[in-house]
């Protein structure tokens, strides 16, 4: 009998065992990265070079998941360039570059895996802020790329509502006897919010870019000369992030600033 | 029933785990700030903070594996054990030989893009290349262990998949190594091979390659010299029979240059080890490398790398019809520039290499001169079209000579100083043009497929041979990729078989049709791979036993090879090959279609490795291979005229030596004294079961008493110590 005891016991603990081992709670590579999304656009919004930690910790634990995951190189170019917009509000401009580069590894890297429009348009993004740092001689090089990558994005993903921010953000900074209009970047960012309100993305696509989409809308309305509208915008944006450090303190208070008599 | 208690016990407790507080440190042993550290097996995960520091939880004396990723810079893994006594420090940089960057071997029915692989069939990590047990850092011997590769006698040569080893080339940068013989014993064959150190990058690839690959039947080694030296660094390594320093240094922001030095005499290991054979001198020469690396700007790289080889060896060799002492001395020069450059979406590339060999032998009545002096320049350029299709272009030629003079017995059965001889004495040159044109459409992300054609032409086969290529792989769900390959593939013969002295003359080159078929489960650290091919050739020319040249040889070659890797319990790591061949080839004696001596049946091997506390790594390897096919003698005749027995053939390789085994076990230790300098001691025992495996017969002056040929050492140990500055 107590043999019989002993190895219902024994079974019992080595299944369990076995269950522990197998069936712990490990963080599953959409989890980790729908995480990592969230903190980046945080961090981003309340301009905390510290609160990216976390999301770059979610995301090289993906990556250790799963290197070959497209989605987590992605977050990985998202969390960098984010850290060169940062690095950029501190005024170090080497570190900026540095995080540029990065973005621009990892997100060639994504690219390579998985051609997808997310990627591209956000590939778009980097290359353009290195072509602000490296110089107008890397126009000649990055420019071309640049209009390739964005074509194929809005090819690949014409409802993507970051991928029309792109298309909005670059004809609004595009010079005019290059391709730039600004009732062109007003119509394509207007687009990307009616995008974003019927957006229903899973984990681990991304969902970020909704306020942001807002404040580029903005300032687009801003340069049109349509300041009440321009207003309106970046308040919309406030509603949608209360903690959105530049409407709040910068872009918000020199519209109050400016409209005062 | 205590110790079932034990048993019940052990079962039911939880490993343990502690919280520790460690570090993260540079090369310089600077603390690197805002580094993820995150333990492998449980995915528990910290931060350092700016003075390096991290909290984590790991298992109390278990092997982990830590993956650190700083920004800007590739995740690398450090394997520990985490002990409480011990402080937790893990450098971010590599720096002992373990930690070696080098990019993964790839390997199997390779697909090629334009410029690179579109398909990892499988991989090695530079720490299971340096500590592959047996491999003594011997670079082929560590390819040896991959699937394809037929363990065929005690040699480094490669024999791919039913071919001979002089149908794999290694390139180095794109130039083609002259890996000439360096010793062919009757127990196995020996070629020349670089250090691994000296490599950044090696893709092994045992068929099914792209068109940028010529010339070649079989296998390509494709190895990449290391980048730009950024940082200095020095190396003396002292072992048992070598001495060797290797230095780093970095000129200016744009150029480096790097430079190796070994020394060998391996007296002391035969010594040690009791050779059966006598060896007169026993293996010594020298290596001297040096490349210099000019980064001219942000996209384009000029290389230049250049080494010479030497060295001399006697051995005595037991023939019926004399004794005395095979010699053999050799001197190889090898020089290539590789240059690498983008316009926009254009990639350039291109390589010039010159390589010299000379070399010496004596053998009763064989005195034989040989040189072998060989140009070499390729180019190729790359263009992408679109998202989804990209071109290759690209142009080579090479120049290939052979100078040879002495002279050799006219038969294999009279070998002493007065038996009848023929003048060796030759010259021939001889030009290949090659131009290929290759494509890579993506349609989707899990599909692809690679067209192309080259065409060569040459002044020794005075014909034009043409080849088309086709290769595809389709990722059949997450982790399942089907690859599938089939293509044409000409080499022209050894230019030894052009030497008129030995029959040679205008030899057509030799083809083989390449049918592959692949199944990949799983990536990386995990993976299965099985891979179904059968080749068919013609055109071979290949050497009697008289080292005549026959022409015209015909055959085949089919198999199946395993591949399969995995971590395993108690912090193994394993690694499992296995190559399942049949091959045959027309007998350049008889004609007639049977087995050749490299055809083994079943090659298998077994690597486990592990890494203990205290800087100490481990592993054994076990090979198996189902042994050679050899023609037996089963008689003789007494030829009055020359004083000799002429031996009597039975079937062409009818026969088979015994099974052969070997178990290997190697051990080493890293020691950090500071942040700048370690010391690494290494041990390995090579056939640590003292197995009598046999490669080869010696018979009786009449052939009727046969004896195994002893090999050069039976069980061996070598020992040394590298000290390292960083």
């Amino acid at each position: 009998m107590k043999t019989h005891v002993f190895k219902f016991l024994s079974a019992v603990a080595l299944l369990g065992s076995t269950a522990a081992l197998f069936g712990a709670e490990r963080p599953t590579l959409a989890s980790l990265l729908s995480k990592a999304d969230r903190q980046i656009e945080t961090a981003a919004h309340q301009a905390n070079l510290n609160s990216l930690d976390p999301a770059r910790l979610a995301i090289d634990k993906a990556l250790v998941l799963d290197p070959k995951s497209s989605w987590a190189w992605y977050y990985k170019g998202y969390a960098a360039y984010t850290e060169s917009i940062l690095q950029e509000v501190k005024h170090d401009l080497a570190a900026k570059e540095s995080a540029l580069n990065e973005a621009d590894h990892a997100l060639e890297k994504s690219i390579e895996l998985e051609r997808t429009g997310e990627a591209l348009a956000l590939h778009v993004t980097v290359l353009g802020s290195l072509l602000r740092v490296r110089g107008p001689e890397s126009g000649a090089q990055l420019g071309p790329r640049m209009g390739q990558e964005l074509a194929e994005a809005r090819k690949l993903s014409p409802k993507s509502p970051r991928v029309l921010m792109v298309a909005g953000v670059s004809a609004l900074f595009t010079p005019p006897q290059w391709g730039g209009d600004l009732h062109k970047a007003e119509k394509l960012l207007g687009e990307a919010l009616v995008e974003f309100d019927q957006e229903k993305t899973a984990p681990p696509q991304p969902s970020w870019g909704r306020a942001e989409t807002q404040v580029w809308l903005g300032m687009t309305h801003q340069k049109l000369g349509e300041m009440p509208k321009a207003k309106s915008d970046f308040e919309q944006a406030l509603l949608i992030d209360p903690d959105y450090a530049w409407v709040k303190y910068s872009l918000l208070p020199s519209m109050d600033h400016s409209s005062k008599p | 029933m205590t110790s079932r208690l034990l048993l019940f016990l052990l079962v039911t407790l939880p490993l343990s785990a502690a919280l520790r507080t460690g570090k993260v440190v540079d090369r310089n042993g600077d603390p690197v700030p805002r580094t993820s550290v995150i333990v492998r097996e449980t995915l528990e995960a910290a931060r350092t903070d700016d003075e390096g520091n991290f909290t984590i939880e790991v298992p109390e004396g278990e092997a982990v594996t830590f993956v650190l990723t700083a920004p800007g810079k590739d995740a690398v893994d450090r394997p520990i054990i985490a002990r409480a006594e011990e402080p937790l420090v893990l450098h971010l940089d590599s720096v002992a030989p373990a930690q070696i960057n080098m990019d993964a071997v790839t390997i199997g029915g390779d697909v090629y893009s334009v410029g690179k692989p579109t398909v990892t069939n499988g991989a090695l990590t530079p720490i299971e290349i340096i500590l592959t047990p047996g491999a003594a850092g011997d670079l082929n011997r560590a390819l040896q262990t991959l699937p394809g590769v037929q363990n065929v006698d005690e040699g480094n040569a490669l024999f791919v998949r039913g071919g001979d080893y002089w149908e794999t080339a290694p390139f180095i940068n794109g130039g083609v190594f002259p890996s000439a013989v360096r010793l062919e014993a009757p127990t196995g064959t020996f070629v020349g091979t670089v250090g691994p150190f000296l490599t950044k990058k090696i893709s092994f690839l045992s068929g099914g390659f792209g068109v940028r690959y010529g010339n070649l039947l079989s296998g390509v080694v494709d190895l990449e010299t290391q980048d730009r030296a950024t940082d200095v660094a020095a190396t003396l390594n002292v072992g048992l029979g070598a001495l060797s320093f290797g230095g780093n240094l970095p000129l200016g922001k744009t150029v480096g240059i790097r430079m190796t030095a070994t020394r060998f005499d391996l007296e002391p290991v035969m010594r040690l080890n009791r050779s059966a054979r006598k060896l007169s001198p026993a293996p010594t020469g020298s290596d001297l490398s040096a490349s210099a690396v000019w980064d001219y700007r942000r996209s384009g790289e000029l290389k230049l790398f250049a080494i010479r080889q030497a060295q001399r060896f006697g051995v005595e060799v037991v023939d019926p019809s004399y004794q005395g002492f095979y010699r053999q001395s050799r001197r190889s020069e090898f020089a290539v520039l590789s240059w690498k450059d983008g316009v926009g979406n254009l990639s350039l590339e291109g390589n010039v290499s010159a390589g010299d060999s000379h070399s010496d032998e004596s053998f009763g009545g064989l005195t034989a001169t040989t040189k072998l002096p060989s140009r070499r320049w390729f180019g190729q350029v790359s263009y992408p079209v679109g998202p989804d299709i990209g071109f290759s272009a690209g142009l080579e030629g090479e120049h290939l000579g052979l100078r040879m003079g002495g002279w050799k017995p006219t038969s294999v059965d009279a070998l002493a100083p007065d038996a009848p001889r023929i003048d060796l004495g030759s010259r021939v040159d001889g030009t290949r043009t090659g131009l290929f044109l290759e494509s890579t459409w993506a349609p989707r992300a899990d599909f692809s497929i690679v067209t192309g054609v080259r065409t060569d032409r040459s002044t020794l086969a005075r014909e034009r041979t043409v080849d088309p290529r086709i290769s595809a792989s389709y990722k059949v769900a997450k982790a399942v990729t089907l690859t599938g390959s089939l293509g044409v593939y000409h080499q022209l013969p050894d230019i030894l078989f052009y030497n008129p002295a030995l029959g040679g003359g205008a030899l057509p080159s030799m083809q083989a049709t390449h049918q592959i078929l692949g199944l990949q489960f799983g990536e990386g650290d995990r993976q299965l791979k099985i891979e179904a091919y059968r080749k068919d050739y013609r055109d071979l020319a290949q050497f009697t036993r008289s080292r005549t040249v026959s022409r015209g040889g015909v055959g085949r070659s089919q198999g199946i090879d395993l591949f399969a890797k995995s971590p395993l319990p108690f912090g193994l790591v394993g690694r499992v090959t296995v190559s399942l061949a049949d091959v045959e080839r027309s007998d350049p004696d008889s004609g007639l279609l049977s087995p050749t001596s490299f055809g083994i049946r079943n090659s298998t091997t077994l690597i486990l490795q592990r890494a203990f506390s205290g800087g100490y790594q481990s592993g054994i390897s076990w090979r198996y291979g189902s042994g050679k096919p050899v023609t037996e003698i089963t008689g003789s005749t007494y030829d009055s005229v020359r004083g000799v027995y002429a031996p009597i053939y039975g079937a062409p390789f009818a026969g088979r030596f015994p099974e052969t085994q070997r178990l290997d076990f190697s051990l080493s230790k890293i020691t950090w004294h500071g942040a700048h300098y370690a010391t690494v001691w290494y041990l390995a025992l090579s056939n640590v079961l003292g197995r009598h495996n046999v490669y080869d017969y010696v018979y009786s002056a009449d052939y009727r008493v046969r004896n195994d040929q002893p090999t050069v050492l039976n069980r061996s140990l070598y020992v040394g110590v590298t000290i390292m500055y960083r």
